[in-house]
């Protein structure tokens, strides 16, 4: 496990080391910032002592970059994490019962709603949703974290911690006004990963499902219960692990779009903002967060399916 | 079959005669078929059966579809905002919608699967290198690529289709690569080696029918994303800017309406994840059928 866990975290820092090619290039896409100057090998050797301490730089109107992360990037967490607990949380059990009753009536219902849900454009499935929900119900809000007659005070940059955490008298209805804010950002984020998931899960578990030792655990008589959780998931889950992270890639893009048209503070509507205004610096800070984070979580995921899996551990060290 | 022949069997069927005739027996399938049929050929004639001038601004405002009341057939599915024909629209987007993603596919394919082929058929360090490398530039996430492109070569469908070409490619070279290696192990290829069979011959006869299903599923999925990256930024106004009439665009073009004219927003919507779906019908009944004497 040593050396793989060194193998990973040196392509880790390759590829890292890659991106910031990338990031010091768009940064000397601007003609009059000092970097353009530079020769090429000195700028980059300077730029990356500078992002070694956090130093992103200054965006167009003078302010430093790394303010603004702090500020937006945690709410691109929130809205992602919350969505990707709500697509395990669907995805895992509906794509274990397709998976189980592979070729049957209920196997082919959720094939057919998961295909149509990865079918449906998202920013349409969200127009759609704003237009039943929030104009004709009036139920859930359009766009934006929280009412803005609510102050709530930055701690975490997570809304809901934050909104718990504030000593207003007014506490239980910020933290009302945050949720309801949630609900459809959430949904829609949720709902191409939780396709993934169950189409992922459904292969997982109708593979688990053709092996042997579950005809021996049926024979011995054990309870579909016991099956499911002691043999089913034991063994279909570890296999999906490493597709998490790279699920968790395709839920920035998507988080980006749901961000745009919600209006939600977060680093994808930031990006799209510094991007119309050719504020090369701030793309550059936003590009590298967003592939640091990516590249992380996916290495993070790799070395957890690796860890809970020890048939891919042990094939990995026979293979060297 | 009944037939008055005594003999067992004339005419064996060829591979192609049984993966149609199983495709055949998939009537899901093969309606998707015949819709992609119809895509493909709206795709090619749009600017002919188009009955209007898809940017020409009629004068007629905001005029419902022709199943409303106050619709008329003149415009079948109505008019948006500055009184522009939504069904001309829609049909000559297709080129810029689905016939885009087809060229950034094949483009995307070709390119990647020979390099898959390469990386496959050889073994060593570069293969493992190649392995270990793609599975991190397939993590990023396309959009960022996508910005990432924009930054330096401005907005325009053109620069987002380079940008999705290079998200698609990696994916491509990684399940090809994947598919000979596993391919390569099997003992039907070392039976081959032993005839005297080289690589070429191997690659052509041994492993790429037996690949197929494989090429067939990651086409479905890459012309999927390719569609769905290029409306996305199409609408995030990125991609193809606003007179075009790109479905994203389209979409993007219209948010402002959803609540005056809802039709504006849904019908763009209806025409991408009509062809998705019917895309990801045929591609999973190719995989069906070319499975079928496996499976």
């Amino acid at each position: 496990m040593f050396r793989y866990t060194i193998r990973r975290f040196n392509l880790f820092a390759i590829t890292l080391l890659m991106l910031t090619f990338v990031g010091f290039s768009i940064l000397r896409l601007d003609a009059e910032s000092p970097w353009a100057h530079l020769s090429y090998l000195q700028g980059w050797s300077h730029y990356v002592q500078e992002l070694w301490n956090l130093n992103f730089g200054l965006n167009k109107q003078g302010y430093p970059i790394i303010d603004d992360i702090v500020v937006v990037f945690p709410a691109t967490l929130e809205l992602v994490f919350i969505s990707f607990m709500l697509a395990l949380f669907i995805g895992i059990p509906f794509g274990t019962i397709a998976g189980m009753r592979q070729g049957k009536m209920i196997d082919t219902i959720i094939s057919f709603i998961s295909m149509s849900g990865y079918s449906a454009p998202l920013f349409w499935v969200a127009l759609l949703l704003i237009m039943f929900f929030s104009l004709d119900l009036e139920l859930l809000p359009v766009s934006g974290r929280y009412d803005l007659l609510y102050e709530i005070k930055h701690v975490t940059g997570f809304a809901i911690i934050d909104a718990f955490l504030s000593d207003h008298h007014y506490k239980a209805e910020a933290l009302q006004s945050v949720l309801e804010h949630l609900v459809l950002p959430c949904l829609v984020l949720a709902l191409a990963p939780t396709t993934q998931i169950v189409q992922i899960m459904r292969a997982s578990v109708a593979e688990v499902m053709t092996q042997n030792y579950i005809r021996a655990a049926r024979i011995k008589g054990l309870s579909k219960r016991e099956i499911i959780t002691e043999h089913v998931f034991r063994n279909a889950l570890p296999p999906i692990f490493p597709t998490l992270g790279v699920q968790l890639s395709s839920m920035i893009t998507f988080a980006i779009i749901t961000e745009s048209i919600f209006n939600w503070p977060g680093i994808g509507r930031w990006l799209l903002n510094a991007l119309a205004n050719q504020d090369y610096a701030s793309i550059q800070a936003g590009v590298m967060v967003v592939a640091s984070f990516v590249l992380s979580a996916n290495i993070l995921s790799d070395l957890l399916g690796t860890l809970s899996n020890p048939l891919v551990r042990k094939e990995w060290y026979v293979n060297q | 079959m009944l037939t008055n022949s005594i003999y067992q069997e004339e005419h064996i069927p060829t591979q192609f005669e049984r993966f149609a005739k199983s495709y055949r027996s998939n009537s899901l399938a093969m309606f998707g078929m015949w819709c992609l049929i119809l895509v493909v050929l709206i795709t090619l004639t749009a600017q002919w059966i188009a009955p209007h001038d898809p940017n020409l601004q009629t004068g007629h405002l905001l005029v419902p579809p022709s199943w409303a009341t106050e619709g008329s057939i003149e415009y079948f599915l109505g008019t948006d905002d500055l009184g522009r024909d939504i069904l001309s629209r829609i049909l000559t987007g297709s080129q810029y919608t689905f016939g885009a993603s087809i060229l950034v596919t094949i483009v995307a394919g070709l390119i990647g699967s020979s390099i898959g082929i390469l990386a496959g058929m050889t073994r060593g360090l570069l293969s493992s290198t190649l392995n270990h490398l793609l599975d991190t530039v397939m993590s990023i996430p396309s959009l960022l690529l996508a910005i990432i492109f924009v930054a330096f070569l401005g907005f325009g469908e053109f620069n987002i289709m380079l940008a999705i070409g290079l998200a698609l490619i990696p994916r491509f070279i990684r399940s090809i690569y994947t598919a000979i290696h596993a391919e390569l192990e099997k003992d039907y290829i070392m039976a081959a080696r032993l005839d005297g069979a080289n690589d070429l011959y191997l690659l052509l006869n041994s492993v790429f029918p037996n690949i197929l299903a494989i090429i067939a599923a990651e086409v479905t999925m890459a012309l999927t994303l390719a569609i769905m990256d290029i409306t996305a930024l199409g609408f995030l106004g990125l991609g193809a800017q606003a007179p075009s009439t790109e479905w994203g665009a389209i979409l993007g073009d219209s948010v402002e309406l959803i609540y005056l004219a809802p039709w504006t927003v849904t019908l763009p919507g209806l025409a991408i994840m009509f062809t998705v779906i019917v895309i990801n019908l045929v591609g999973e009944g190719i995989r069906q059928a070319l499975n079928a004497g496996v499976e």
